[in-house]
């Protein structure tokens, strides 16, 4: 089956959450989803849409690129 | 009644996930008591015309209810969930759509027993729970 050609996206949501002391429900309650929610963010099964990305990133009052990055970005990262 | 939450109440996964239990609930309950009353009322005869229809028809009612209340909670769950959901039913449905054509054309050419058009909705549901164990992931 074809997946979507767009790569992979990484994120550091589960070190972010992990500075603050919260548990995945506590960030979850912050952010009006469900904690399977956010596991699934934390551990790449799921990329969430732009609203979501910009609410998770505001509330760690972070530019979105530094709570999410994709392949291609952190490949350039790389060879620079 | 409306599908959103309004700004008062705001829209919780947990208020969502009661709300679709309740409302399922509700509907299961009165499809069994319609059932049950159906099939006393017919059983003791005499009803035929508008009112055998209109009884004929009763049961079916709080499943259409319940379909409502699942594309309600569709809408009303996070993204993720109903990211995750969509597959599920998709996948389900998908599997009760190809069982009831390859069994539809079994009884036309292979006299096969009959599969009883009231049968799909269970079928579907059952498919649907088994698509929930199955599918775990939207990647």
């Amino acid at each position: 089956m074809h997946r979507h050609p767009v790569g992979e996206m990484k994120n550091r949501l589960r070190v972010l959450r992990a500075e603050r002391a919260w548990s995945q429900a506590e960030l979850a309650d912050h952010l009006g989803v469900s904690r399977q929610t956010v596991n699934a963010i934390e551990v790449e099964k799921y990329d969430p849409s732009l609203p979501l990305a910009f609410k998770i990133a505001r509330l760690f009052a972070l530019p979105i690129e530094q709570v999410f990055e994709d392949e291609e970005n952190s490949a350039t990262r790389v060879a620079e | 009644m409306t599908l959103h939450a309004t700004a008062d109440t705001p829209m919780t996964p947990q208020r969502a996930k009661r709300r679709y239990f309740v409302g399922f609930g509700v509907s299961m309950t009165l499809y069994v008591v319609c059932v049950f009353g159906v099939s006393f009322a017919l059983k003791r005869g005499g009803v035929e015309g508008p009112l055998l229809y209109a009884l004929a028809v009763l049961p079916s009612l709080p499943l259409v209810y319940s379909l409502y209340v699942m594309g309600r909670y569709l809408l009303e769950m996070d993204e993720y969930q109903r990211a995750l959901h969509t597959r599920r039913m998709l996948a389900a449905l998908g599997a009760t759509l190809a069982f009831c054509s390859v069994w539809g054309f079994l009884e036309i050419f292979a006299h096969v027993a009959r599969f009883d058009l009231y049968l799909v909705y269970p079928l579907f549901s059952t498919l649907w729970g088994l698509s929930c164990i199955v599918i775990r992931s939207v990647k």
